[in-house]
């Protein structure tokens, strides 16, 4: 391996690391923002199937 | 002082009494010991065993193996039967406590040592002759930092539920820095042959104060029954 | 309100990911390489601002930490958890740079030096962190038993640093560094800070909604018993 794809490889890995953290992060986020919005009970409240 | 000094005593001599006639820990501890001095042995083979600094590594896995165990069951004895509350409602100081328990776990250990070591300086082929009083310097001061590590932890970690190698986790990487300096000394001492200076050894007394106050300082706030 | 405050996070992560891919442009294109070593030195401008942001992540957890134990109060938890989080990930960012240029430059992808023997221990001291956490059942134990580790180990870093001057090193101890690269190394410094901060604070939110759900999910607040008739079994 030469010494460009040493350094490319470095800079792939703490890309995909630093920013698929961030994107799971995003994820679980909105996910429990969903999850909050249809706790039981509040189902068909102000939604649009009212 | 004389009184402190006196309570401490009386604490270890109790948890010592107790281990003199059940025996539990420090067979179980020291036929570990000598197990993990032979699978090393048999895993390195016999060429690299005989390479020389092979033996300190070794006896580092097990004392740290070994202690962890010392200090779980020192700290366990507290756990039945109420215990440890009524030790806590005594009137003595809770740094009294972690000074007691210290003590045991120390004594504990350096019985381990006592067995562990000449089994692993045999089979290994070990020349312990250059520098005898070196090596045991070294080891005490490594001790005295691990065991304040180790009962700090063993209050904190031995009241949760599951403990099956929780307390090695903990206990191992904060003790890393010990198993550092201990080696590299020892390959001073006994590889190039150069005698123990006082750098090295106000090194590691220097990380045996550090580990002794910051465990003695939190230990109360960790104490629960 | 809520939307004001969801687009300047909107706005705060566009910064930071156009900022970062700025950084890589610069360093790929406008930095002059450097002679002695090519241009695997390249990953030197984002190796250091990740592994300078490892250690504000664990000065966070260790002043968290101390929150804690003064405060007993679960906030304090919760942060040092996420940054003990986000910790062990810049330390395994600078762990797997780190050998990869010594993969380069050495031709091993591990060699005992103090430099890497130094951030593996880091990464282990953290990585402990969080996994003694999900063995310890009642929440208020786990958060003191986590603040006291939390202390310990970052007062244990001094002393790793100590212990590892005594190995044989073969690391660069100072680069000549020209006056692009000086500029591409501190522009680097801004995205990567950013980043790290950002990632505290969104574990930081998510882990305070965990926390607030499972406390109510154990205790439920007084108004909503009171506020059902039923007393909750309806």
């Amino acid at each position: 391996m030469s010494p460009t794809t040493h350094a490319i490889a470095a800079y792939v890995v703490t890309i995909l690391l630093l920013w698929g953290y961030a994107v799971t992060l995003w994820l679980s986020v909105r996910r429990q923002r969903n999850n909050n919005q249809d706790t039981p009970g509040t189902i068909g409240e102000g939604s649009d199937l009212s | 002082m004389t009184q402190v000094l006196r309570q401490i005593v009386l604490l270890s001599g109790k948890d010592l009494r107790i281990e003199a006639r059940s025996r539990q820990t420090l067979g179980l501890v020291a036929v570990l010991g000598v197990l993990i001095v032979v699978v090393l042995g048999l895993g390195l083979g016999p060429e690299r065993v005989k390479s020389g600094m092979a033996a300190t590594a070794v006896l580092w896995v097990a004392y740290l193996f070994g202690g962890v165990l010392c200090f779980e069951k020192t700290m366990a004895v507290e756990r039945h039967d109420g215990a440890l509350a009524g030790l806590m409602l005594a009137p003595i100081d809770r740094g009294v406590i972690y000074a007691g328990k210290l003590l045991s776990n120390l004594t504990l250990m350096l019985a381990l040592a006592l067995i562990v070591t000449p089994v692993a300086v045999v089979m290994f082929g070990f020349d312990l002759s250059a520098a005898p009083f070196g090596f045991a310097a070294i080891m005490a001061g490594g001790f005295v930092g691990f065991a304040a590590i180790g009962t700090l932890f063993a209050a904190a970690v031995s009241s949760t539920r599951s403990q099956g190698g929780l307390l090695a986790i903990v206990v191992f990487p904060v003790s890393l820095p010990l198993v550092i300096v201990s080696t590299q000394m020892m390959m001073r001492l006994f590889g190039e042959g150069e005698p123990l200076g006082a750098v090295g050894l106000t090194v590691l007394i220097a990380f045996d104060a550090v580990y002794l106050v910051v465990s003695w300082l939190v230990f109360e706030l960790i104490l629960e029954p | 309100m809520n939307t004001v405050k969801s687009k300047l996070c909107m706005a705060y992560w566009l910064v930071t990911a156009s900022l970062f891919a700025g950084a890589v442009v610069m360093v790929f294109v406008w930095t002059p390489t450097e002679q002695t070593m090519g241009v695997v030195q390249k990953i030197f401008y984002l190796h250091l601002p990740v592994a300078i942001n490892t250690f504000a992540a664990c000065m966070v957890t260790f002043i968290a930490s101390i929150g804690y134990l003064w405060q007993r109060r679960q906030v304090w938890d919760d942060l040092a958890v996420s940054s003990a989080k986000v910790a062990v990930l810049l330390c395994s960012i600078v762990l797997l740079t780190g050998m990869i240029w010594g993969h380069s430059a050495w031709g091993q992808w591990w060699t005992w030096s103090p430099r890497l023997t130094f951030s593996l221990v880091l990464w282990l001291l953290y990585v402990a962190y969080l996994v003694i956490r999900p063995s310890i059942e009642s929440r208020q134990r786990r958060a003191l038993v986590s603040a006291v580790y939390g202390v310990v180990a970052f007062l244990d870093v001094p002393l790793v640093y100590l212990s590892v001057k005594l190995m044989p090193d073969i690391h660069p101890s100072s680069i000549g560094l020209a006056p692009e690269m000086k500029t591409t190394l501190l522009f680097c410094f801004l995205p990567v800070t950013m980043l790290a901060v950002g990632l505290i604070a969104a574990r930081y939110r998510l882990q305070r909604a965990e926390t607030l759900s499972m406390q109510e999910a154990e205790d439920p607040p007084l108004d909503t018993i009171a506020a059902d008739p039923a007393g909750g079994f309806t």
